[in-house]
């Protein structure tokens, strides 16, 4: 089991340059890694954080749930991005953290993470460069929200997704699991569910995506692009550390 | 949960729905289907575009129509908080008050007659009784 999350360690924390010995401090600080399923809740909302939760494989999102019952997903996690790097230092979590399909989770304890951070400088800095890309996407999630028409924003997400999933190695062809559900999307985008489901159409009778029973296929990528107005550079600040490293 | 589907008209052009969504009852699909014809109507508007004649059509699985919701009942502002149905509903009250006291007086004139009645029975048993006493008729 060591073998495989080692494995799985060096394809994540290599973006951040991490080197061999600290990534084996980190996995030796780790509690046993833990499946959990879909729509189990990794992490409740007001409740004290007591790890830094890593997504081995899998999907996870984070949720603000409104005084009126509505819901805003405000974060979509994808495999090899830490769940909470931000609100470690907050004490308590502002959000939910929900499985969206079954994953593997690894949690380093805090006084094992702060110990770490202190003694090793290189853990530190991938925690930051973590909180940094998680900013960018964030940064990218609100001009959508405040400025893009549904269909750019939906089309938006779906670029984004595949592109993150991409850059961690998890789909190299254009087909990959898309384990959100319309709902779920109409809560990513705030729109209504039947919106999102009529977008979807539009995009589909356009031959440009294709989604059944949570695979998404990316018919043509370049014509997806052009709606979304995707421009990939802010996923691109964990790369081009990588590229400098290597 | 059942699955819906929305069929969106604007014009001529009616673009199925072949896909459907799940929702819990008709109430929420049929909620959730306004809620959708006016973040649509919006973007319209935004395109300078009429939304004002667009409808959707929600139907089961078998094709059978449910609900039409035109995007006109949707951008329709909410009434004032129904003068008209308050106004109904006080004309009924002041109506039943009206029948409550035509009631109320026919009833008491059947009472005093009835009175009446049984006063003027107790007169003549009086004057009867007043006969066999003295054994004469009243002057």
């Amino acid at each position: 089991m060591l073998k495989v999350a080692e494995n799985f360690l060096t394809r994540f924390w290599s973006r951040a340059s991490l080197p061999v010995p600290d990534q084996q401090a980190l996995l030796a600080a780790a509690l046993p890694e833990r499946r959990a399923e879909k729509d189990e809740c990794l992490i409740e909302a007001g409740t004290s954080i007591r790890s830094l939760l890593v997504l081995r494989s899998g999907m996870a999102c984070a949720v603000r749930t409104l005084s009126d019952g509505s819901q805003q997903i405000v974060a979509v996690f994808v495999a090899g991005d830490t769940l909470n790097p931000g609100e470690l230092t907050f004490g308590r979590s502002l959000t939910s953290v929900y499985v969206l399909n079954p994953t593997v989770i690894l949690s380093i304890p805090l006084p094992e993470l702060y110990r770490l951070v202190t003694h090793r400088p290189a853990i530190g800095r991938a925690l930051w460069l973590e909180t940094a890309t998680q900013a960018a996407i964030q940064q990218e999630w609100i001009v959508g929200l405040g400025r893009r028409t549904a269909q750019t924003r939906l089309a938006h997400f779906l670029c984004e997704v595949s592109y993150r999933l991409r850059l961690r190695g998890c789909n190299d062809d254009d087909a990959f699991e898309f384990p959100l559900t319309q709902s779920e999307l109409a809560d990513v985008l705030g729109l209504s569910t039947v919106h999102v489901n009529r977008v979807l159409q539009t995009l589909r009778s356009r031959g440009l995506i294709e989604l059944n029973r949570n695979r998404l296929l990316i018919r043509n990528r370049v014509g997806l692009d052009e709606i979304a107005d995707f421009d990939p550079e802010y996923l691109h600040g964990v790369r081009l550390v990588d590229q400098g490293d290597t | 949960m059942p699955r819906f589907f929305f069929h969106f008209t604007s014009q001529d052009d009616v673009s199925r729905d072949e896909v459907g969504t799940v929702f819990p009852s008709l109430e929420a699909a049929y909620l959730d289907g306004c809620q959708s014809a006016l973040e649509m109507s919006i973007d319209k508007l935004r395109a300078r575009d009429d939304p004002t004649n667009d409808s959707v059509e929600i139907t089961d699985e078998s094709g059978r129509r449910l609900m039409n919701i035109p995007f006109s009942d949707v951008l329709r502002p909410r009434q004032k908080p129904g003068i008209q149905a308050n106004r109904g509903a006080t004309e009924g009250a002041i109506q039943a008050c009206e029948h409550q006291i035509r009631r109320g007086r026919t009833l008491r004139s059947e009472l005093l007659a009835e009175y009446e009645k049984t006063q003027s029975a107790f007169r003549s048993i009086r004057t009867k009784l007043d006969v066999l006493k003295t054994g004469r008729w009243p002057a």
